[in-house]
């Protein structure tokens, strides 16, 4: 452990000290601002006046809201849990044909981590922009080859059918967020020394019981960083839904981060909003306590 | 511990004619050597000998480019490094971090579906003969380099194989250790009556391990017999240069009319030499000081060790070879003095052919060996 002299502590504590002023200014600040105007009935209309105090008024409309329950949902279920559980699957078993001595026979290691690093040197906004046009309901190239194809009739309105909106939009996010999962994967399965596979060959082991014993464990705490990571930068997202579909058919798509945008901009409902916000930040607070006492405290296990 | 039983009429191991190409690299060439049931074979040779490619190769963890290896009566050229029924015991250990010293032990039995009971005990009996019972329960990354080798060492043997691999098992260990480990290994090869391959570059381990020494350079063997074989009778300069510390000296001169004539040495009574022109190899335990002016020649001292039972001396000959001798006790000399050497005895003398290397063999009917 270091252990530093008085003089030192403050020196350290000096030079702090403008990160923490920027940070305070900017961050600690608004959000007691936030915290403060969830307790008000504050209207983007009458923001001169300000708002009354209300108390808990705006948090008892949403927990009795069911509309707001499904915004939750759409959140958690769909945004984050079904986009995050993809993203890490399909990006580890990707990671893992990237890695394969098949692939490193063919020498196409280096070309395919190029490949895989595409999609992430695209801008979300970009990505986003795309996307739309690729799965556009009368002009689109999905919808063109599928009926050329034979496959349909008529073309499929992707991003406006309440039956193909969230696969859609989780197809946008999982092409623009997946690279990240890739390359970290990758480069953790680098890590494997070689000769515990070996010392498996001659265990008796075959493929399966060599991933399960030997790569698994030592890509776990890899994955679970970039879970929380992903789970984090995922669920307070506003781009992906709000670019793709603005929340829509009607609401069918509105996740929390559209919500605030919503209350605050479209019913001026500031004070509701800032409810909402209050509460998205809370539930990221949850994720930030379970990445924090994994990241720092546990260290990775010693294994990374 | 229970023994093997050696009542196969086969080798342990036998390999016909081995070769290994990496693309256009030959790594390994022309091998053949069997290995009778319950020997210690080392095998040594410079960094980049092939000596670890050819334990792999014997493991099934690379395929042979041509060539057969066979274990005990079965051709297993084709068999994957699990079907061949070996074990290995790693220069890194390669411990499985993520499970328990009996985690680690039981792990082979366990793929191989063996039921729990048998499990157990021959964890429990391998863990007891290695007094590894106190850390069953901890990971390889509780433990030190030494225990992390008896565990290597206990996951071998739990497999109670036909043959155990060793890569360089005692390099990662400090020089205490490595000693003490080499004579555990050597009771624990006697105990078992395995037989046992042993990859080192380190040829004292091998002339105290081994029955049987292979010396393996540029990818082929260029002697295999038993330690007395490669000290006493090196087939050719390599070897004989190889094996002995400190090494053997070389000087290049020509033998005539029954004396060896270099530009600083002589040396006569050479009668079961051929002559013609050729290397002397002596050993510095075969050298000593001699009174002033008498020996076969002199050298300049360079630099003297102090061992405390004995002295090591380095130094040059006129023309700058360099010469080494061991002296029993202490000496006093200084750097740049000349000093008088000779020889024990003519029979501690070798001679290699210049061109080829190889070690000219005396006449059996020399007069000096009565």
């Amino acid at each position: 452990m270091l252990s530093y002299s008085k003089d030192q502590r403050k020196f350290v504590l000096l030079m702090l000290l403008p990160a923490f002023g920027m940070t305070a200014a900017f961050f600690l600040w608004p959000t007691i601002y936030n915290i403060k105007n969830s307790f008000t009935d504050l209207s983007l209309l009458g923001l001169r006046d300000g708002g009354r105090w209300i108390g808990l008024d705006n948090y008892i409309e949403l927990f009795n809201d069911s509309d707001f329950k499904k915004v939750v949902f759409n959140t958690l279920f769909w945004l984050t849990f079904v986009s995050v559980s993809i993203r890490l699957v399909l990006g580890f078993a990707i990671a893992l044909f990237i890695e394969s001595q098949l692939v490193r026979r063919l020498r196409l290691t280096v070309p395919l981590r190029m490949a895989a690093l595409l999609p992430w040197a695209t801008p979300d906004i970009v990505a986003v922009t795309v996307w739309k046009q690729i799965f556009d309901g009368r002009t689109g190239a999905i919808n063109n080859k599928l009926v050329e194809w034979g496959f349909i009739d008529q073309p499929i309105v992707f991003l406006g059918d309440p039956s193909y909106v969230w696969p859609s939009v989780i197809t946008i996010i999982v092409w623009n967020g997946l690279p990240i999962i890739v390359l970290t994967m990758a480069a953790a399965l680098q890590t494997v020394p070689r000769d515990l596979y070996e010392a498996a060959d001659i265990d008796g082991a075959n493929s399966w019981i060599k991933f399960w014993h030997v790569t698994f464990p030592h890509a776990l705490p890899a994955l679970a960083v970039l879970g929380l990571l992903t789970t984090i930068w995922t669920f307070n997202n506003f781009i992906y839904v709000w670019m793709s579909t603005s929340a829509g058919p009607g609401t069918f798509s509105n996740v929390l981060a559209t919500e605030v945008y919503l209350q605050a901009f479209v019913n001026f409902k500031l004070g509701l909003s800032s409810a909402i916000g209050t509460f998205m930040a809370a539930l990221a607070l949850v994720f930030g306590i379970i990445y924090f006492r994994y990241v720092v405290t546990k260290r990775f296990g010693g294994l990374m | 511990m229970e023994s093997a039983i050696l009542t196969s009429k086969y080798p342990a191991l036998e390999l016909k004619n081995v070769e290994k190409r990496f693309d256009s690299f030959v790594a390994l060439q022309g091998l053949s050597f069997s290995v009778p049931q319950g020997a210690f074979v080392a095998i040594v040779g410079p960094s980049g000998c092939g000596k670890s490619t050819l334990l792999r190769l014997i493991a099934g963890l690379e395929a042979t480019t041509d060539g057969e290896i066979w274990l005990d009566s079965e051709d297993v050229t084709e068999a994957s490094a699990g079907e061949r029924g070996l074990a290995m015991v790693f220069q890194s250990y390669a411990l499985y971090p993520h499970k328990t010293v009996r985690e680690n032990m039981a792990f082979s039995l366990k793929i191989a579906k063996r039921p729990k009971a048998e499990i157990e005990s021959r964890v429990a009996e391998a863990a007891r003969a290695l007094q590894l019972e106190a850390l069953l329960d901890r990971l390889p990354k509780q433990l030190s380099g030494g225990q992390r080798q008896r565990v290597a060492i206990g996951r071998a043997i739990v497999r109670k194989p036909k043959v155990f691999l060793f890569d360089e098992p005692l390099s990662n260990l400090d020089a205490a250790l490595r000693a003490e480990t080499r004579v555990e290994l050597a009771e624990l090869h006697q105990r078992l009556a395995a037989t046992m391959i042993y990859v080192t570059h380190d040829q004292v381990e091998a002339m105290t391990l081994a029955d049987q020494i292979i010396i393996l350079n540029a990818g082929e063997i260029q002697q295999m017999g038993t330690p007395k074989e490669l000290y006493s009778e090196p087939k050719n300069a390599f070897v004989a240069g190889f094996i002995g510390s400190p090494k053997m000296n070389f000087v290049s001169g020509a033998i005539r009319d029954a004396t060896f004539e270099s530009a600083d040495l002589s040396i006569s009574g050479l009668g079961q030499f051929a002559s013609g022109a050729s290397t002397l190899g002596v050993r510095p335990e075969s050298l000593m000081l001699a009174e002033k002016d008498k020996g076969i020649g002199q050298i300049e001292v360079s630099i003297v060790e102090y061992l405390g039972d004995e002295s090591v001396i380095h130094g040059r000959l006129g023309d700058g070879t360099p010469i080494i001798l061991r002296e029993k006790g202490s000496v006093e000399f200084n750097t740049g003095d000349r000093v008088s050497i000779d020889i024990e005895s003519i029979d501690a003398l070798h001679f290699f052919s210049p061109e080829s290397g190889e070690r000219i063999v005396p006449s059996p009917k020399s007069p000096s060996r009565g």
